[in-house]
C-alpha cells in the first residue's frame, strides 16, 4: 500500500504535535511555522524531526511581524507589496539560503494572499512592473505573484546547489474554482517551472458551517490535484480537515493534521489579527459521524449509545469520558484523540482509485446512517456538529468518478 | 402576524410577566433576555423562583428546524427547552411533532392577540452539563441578586 | 554585397533571400530587408540566432540591422526540409526508430532556446531541414516568444495545423515550451503516418488523432509519447524535456531488444 503522508500543521501548541508524533508515531513529519516557532527553536530541533519536515514561509500577509517571525531575518520591516517588491530578490535569496542550510525535506516557495493586501497599491505596482494597467482580474494577481515571488525564488534556486526537492505554495480559492480561465492559467503556470517538484496546496473556501461543502469548489480542487499528479508533481495539502479524504481520493500524496480549527481551515486573517477571539466550544472528533461533535452533545449521545460506537476508543478517549474531566478548548486530550483516530482512517485507505472511492463512500454512508439513527433517538445535532456535509461529499465522489474516471 | 422575532419575544415576555403562561405548573419566573456568555444566545431564559428549573425558549418566525437545533443545544444548560413560533407559521412544526417528542423539546405558538398555546410540553430532565447549568444560574444571580 | 555572385533567389515574406557566393563567407544565404517592412521581427530572430553556435541552427556570419536597412549572411544548409521529405520520399513513414531519433534531436536542439525562456511558436515541416549528418536544423525564429519580456508581436502568428489551441486563440499567457511540444507531436505523427494530421484550427479543436494502438505497430511507448505531446490543453502534455527524452530512450531500448 503506498503511504499517504501526514504532516502535523504546527501552530499554537505545536508541542502537542511533536509529542504525539515522537511518542505515539502519529504522523510523518511537521509543517514548520515561523509565526509560532522562532529560529533558535528550529535550530535546536532534533535532526530526525527536521529531516521529515518542511518550512511554510508564511508570506500570506507579508506584514507578518510576530516576534517569532522576526527572528528569521528574512526581511526588514515590510509593510506592503511595494516594500516587498523592492526587496524581492534579496528576500528570495535569504529565505532559500536559510531553508537550504537546515536539514529539512523540501525547499518551499511561499505565496502571497492578495486578499490580505491593500488593493490601492495594485495599480501603481502593476504599472511599474508590467507597464500596463491593472484591471482587477484574477489573471493580474497571478502575474503579480509570478513576478514578485515565483520567478525570484525559482531563478535563485536554479543557481544554488541543493539536493532538496522544491515545493511551490499555492492558494486554491473559490475564484479559481469558478473561473475556468483562471484555473487553466494557474495550472499552466505552476506546471511550467521545471525546478518545481511539487505543490503545497492551501484550499481557501468560505463556509456556512464547519465543514466545506461547496460542491463546485471541492470538485475543481480535486481536478486540480489530479492534473498535478498527471504532471508527476507531488501534492501536499495544508490547512485541511476531514474533507482531506476527498483530496486523497483525487491523488494527494500528503495531507495535514492540525490541532486548533484555525490550523485545519485556512483563514489568512490569522496572520494579521492579533485580537484575542473568544475560544471555540470544545469538540470531539467522531470517526463514525465524520464530524467534530460539540462536547455538549456527548452527554445525550451517551444515554443512547456505547460511546465507542461513535468515538475511537484510544487512550485519549478514556480521559475525556471521566466525570471530572473539565472540557475546555485549550486541553490537549480531544486533539490527541482526533489525531490518532483520523490517522487510523487514513492508514486503512486502499491504494487503487476505485477502491478508495468505495472506501470513502462507505464511510460517508455509515456516517449518514448514524446521523439518521441519532435523529431517530431524538438527538438533534446542529449544522456544525451534524451531517449536512455528508450528502454533498457523496455527490462529489460520484461526480468525480464520472468526470475524471469516465465511469459510473 | 408578527414581522420580526423581536416582536415575538416582546409578546411572549409580556405574557410571562403577566403570568399567563404555565410551564411545569409554574407561572412565576425570573426572566432574562438574549443572554451572552452561554452556548449560543438563547432568546429567553427562565428560572423558577425555587431555582429548581431552568427553561429556555428559542423564538422563531418560521424556521422550526433551526429553532429545534438551537433549543436542543440549550438543553446543555437548561432543564427544559421550548421553541416558540408565530401561530401563522406553526403548521410545518406540528406536522413534524414526532421530532419534538423524540428530542423532548417543547412547542409553543403565539398569535397577534397574544394568545399562547403549548402544543407540546416536554418532560423535565436535568440539563446535560452541570457546569453550564451553573453558569446559567449565575446569570440570574447577577441580574436578580 | 556588391561582389556577391547570386546563385538562386528564394520566395520569402519580409526579406529578400538569396543564395550567394560571397568572397568572405563562401556559399551562404544573404538576407536583405524588403522596403516598407519592419525589422523588429528580424532583429528578434538575429538576437536568438546569435546566442547559439551549434548544428541545430544556421550559423550567423554577419548581421547589420538598423530600422532602415538590414543585411545578414548566414550558413546555407544543404538538404531537404521535412515538407519535401514528406512529399517525395518519406523514409520516416512507419519507422518508429527514425521518428523517435528525429524527435530526440529536435528536442535537444530546441532545448537551447527553451533554456533561455524562448518558445519557437512556428515549428512545422518547412522550418526543419535535415543536414547530411542527420542533424535537424531549426529555422525561422521570427515569431519566437521570449517569455521573460513582453511579447513585441501583438498580432497572433501561427501556422495552421501545427499550432495548438492556446496559440491560435491568442491565449498568450498559456504559451510556453509545451506549445512547441504540440507542434513537434504533429510533425512526428505526420511523418510516421504519412498523412496530414490537422488541416485547420477547427481540426485541432475538434479532431482527436486516431489512437488505435494497432496503428502504432502495437508500440505502446511510442503511442504514449505522441499522445502526451498532443494533449489539447497545455497541462495535458509533457512537463519536462527530460521526461520526453527518457520515454524516447525507453521506447528505443524496447525496440532494440526485440
Amino acid at each position: 500500500m503506498s503511504k499517504i503522508n501526514i504532516y502535523h500543521q504546527c501552530g499554537f501548541r505545536y508541542s502537542w504535535n511533536l509529542d504525539i508524533c515522537r511518542d505515539k508515531n502519529i504522523g510523518d513529519g511537521f509543517i514548520l511555522s515561523p509565526k509560532d516557532m522562532e529560529k533558535n527553536y528550529l535550530a535546536s530541533m532534533e535532526d530526525g524531526d527536521l529531516a521529515r519536515s518542511f518550512f511554510d514561509p508564511q508570506f500570506y500577509a507579508l506584514s507578518l511581524m510576530s516576534s517569532q517571525y522576526l527572528t528569521y531575518g528574512f526581511h526588514d520591516y515590510i509593510e506592503n507589496l511595494s516594500d516587498y517588491s523592492k526587496e524581492r530578490l534579496s528576500i528570495a535569496q535569504k529565505n532559500i539560503d536559510y531553508q537550504n542550510s537546515i536539514n529539512i525535506k523540501y525547499l518551499t516557495i511561499p505565496t502571497i494572499d492578495f486578499e490580505l493586501q491593500n488593493v490601492d497599491e495594485f495599480d501603481s505596482l502593476y504599472l511599474e512592473l508590467f507597464g500596463t494597467v491593472y484591471d482587477g482580474n484574477d489573471g493580474n494577481n497571478l502575474d503579480l505573484l509570478n513576478e514578485l515571488v515565483i520567478k525570484p525564488f525559482t531563478e535563485y534556486i536554479k543557481t544554488i546547489s541543493t539536493n532538496k526537492k522544491v515545493l511551490l505554495t499555492i492558494i486554491f480559492d473559490e475564484n479559481t474554482a469558478k473561473n475556468n480561465d483562471k484555473f487553466n492559467e494557474l495550472i499552466t503556470l505552476i506546471t511550467s517551472y521545471d525546478v518545481v517538484d511539487g505543490i503545497y496546496l492551501i484550499p481557501k473556501c468560505a463556509r456556512s458551517y464547519k465543514r466545506i461543502s461547496n460542491i463546485q469548489f471541492l470538485l475543481k480542487i480535486m481536478e486540480f490535484i489530479n492534473i498535478l499528479k498527471n504532471n508527476n508533481m507531488e501534492v501536499i495539502i495544508g490547512n485541511c480537515d476531514i474533507e482531506s479524504l476527498l483530496y486523497i481520493v483525487a491523488g494527494a500524496d500528503a495531507i495535514s493534521l492540525g490541532i486548533y480549527e484555525n490550523l485545519r481551515y485556512y483563514d489568512g486573517k490569522r496572520f494579521i489579527d492579533s485580537e484575542q477571539k473568544r475560544g471555540p466550544n470544545p469538540r470531539m472528533f467522531s470517526y463514525k459521524l465524520l464530524q467534530w461533535i460539540d462536547y455538549t452533545y456527548l452527554f445525550p449521545i451517551s444515554e443512547y449509545y456505547e460511546m465507542k460506537e461513535i468515538f475511537d476508543d484510544n487512550e485519549y478517549y478514556e480521559l475525556t469520558q471521566i466525570d471530572s474531566y473539565k472540557w475546555h478548548f485549550l486541553k490537549s486530550e480531544p486533539y490527541k484523540h482526533y489525531m490518532i483516530s483520523f490517522c487510523k482512517i487514513i492508514d486503512t485507505m486502499p491504494d487503487e482509485i476505485n477502491e478508495k472511492i468505495k472506501y470513502v463512500n462507505q464511510l460517508l454512508t455509515n456516517a449518514q446512517e448514524m446521523n439518521t439513527d441519532l435523529e431517530n433517538n431524538g438527538i438533534i445535532l446542529d449544522d456544525n456538529s451534524g451531517g449536512t456535509h455528508l450528502s454533498y461529499w457523496r455527490t462529489i465522489l460520484l461526480q468525480y468518478k464520472k468526470k475524471l474516471l469516465g465511469s459510473d | 402576524m408578527f414581522y420580526s422575532e423581536k416582536e415575538l419575544v416582546i409578546a411572549l415576555i409580556s405574557m410571562l410577566e403577566e403570568k399567563k403562561l404555565k410551564i411545569e405548573n409554574i407561572k412565576d419566573f425570573l426572566i432574562l433576555e438574549e443572554i451572552e456568555g452561554m452556548i449560543g444566545r438563547p432568546d429567553i431564559l427562565l428560572k423558577s423562583r425555587n431555582g429548581k428549573k431552568i427553561i429556555t425558549i428559542e423564538v422563531k418566525l418560521k424556521n422550526w428546524k433551526r429553532a429545534l437545533q438551537q433549543a436542543y443545544k440549550y438543553r446543555s444548560f437548561s432543564d427544559i427547552a421550548f421553541i416558540c413560533m408565530d401561530e401563522k407559521n406553526i403548521k410545518p412544526a406540528i406536522a413534524n411533532m414526532q421530532m419534538f417528542i423524540k428530542s423532548n423539546i417543547g412547542l409553543i405558538s403565539i398569535n397577534e392577540k397574544n394568545e399562547v398555546k403549548i402544543h407540546y410540553e416536554p418532560t423535565l430532565k436535568k440539563a446535560y452539563v452541570k457546569a453550564l447549568r451553573d453558569i446559567a444560574e449565575s446569570k440570574f444571580i447577577e441580574q436578580y441578586g | 554585397m556588391l561582389n556577391d555572385k547570386i546563385l538562386k533567389t528564394f520566395n520569402s515574406g519580409q526579406k529578400e533571400v538569396t543564395l550567394v557566393e560571397n568572397k568572405e563567407y563562401g556559399i551562404c544565404i544573404r538576407k536583405i530587408k524588403k522596403e516598407n517592412t519592419s525589422t523588429r521581427r528580424i532583429i528578434r530572430e538575429i538576437e536568438i540566432q546569435n546566442k547559439f553556435d551549434c548544428d541545430y541552427y544556421p550559423r550567423l556570419y554577419f548581421s547589420d540591422i538598423t530600422s532602415d536597412q538590414m543585411l545578414i549572411y548566414e550558413e546555407y544548409i544543404e538538404g531537404k526540409d521535412l515538407s519535401d521529405i514528406f512529399k517525395e520520399n518519406n523514409y520516416f513513414k512507419n519507422d518508429e526508430n527514425s521518428c523517435l531519433n528525429l524527435l530526440k534531436e529536435l528536442l535537444t536542439g530546441l532545448n537551447y532556446i527553451w533554456n533561455e525562456s524562448i518558445v519557437h511558436r512556428d515549428l512545422k515541416p518547412q522550418n526543419i531541414i535535415i543536414r547530411d549528418n542527420g542533424i535537424p536544423v531549426i529555422l525561422d525564429l521570427g515569431i519566437a516568444k521570449i517569455l521573460d519580456g513582453s511579447d513585441s508581436t501583438t498580432k497572433i502568428w501561427f501556422s495552421e495545423g501545427y499550432a495548438p489551441i492556446e496559440q491560435f486563440t491568442g491565449q498568450t499567457k498559456l504559451i510556453d515550451k509545451r506549445t512547441d511540444f504540440f507542434s513537434l507531436g504533429v510533425i512526428i505523427f505526420e511523418l510516421f503516418f504519412g498523412i496530414r494530421l490537422f488541416k485547420s484550427n477547427d481540426d485541432v479543436i475538434n479532431k482527436s488523432p486516431d489512437y488505435n494502438l494497432a496503428n502504432f505497430n502495437n508500440s505502446k511507448k511510442f503511442y504514449n509519447i505522441l499522445k502526451k505531446l498532443l494533449g489539447k490543453r497545455v497541462f495535458e502534455r509533457y512537463r519536462k524535456v527530460d521526461d520526453i527524452i527518457c520515454d524516447i530512450n525507453k521506447a528505443l531500448e524496447r525496440s532494440n531488444n526485440e
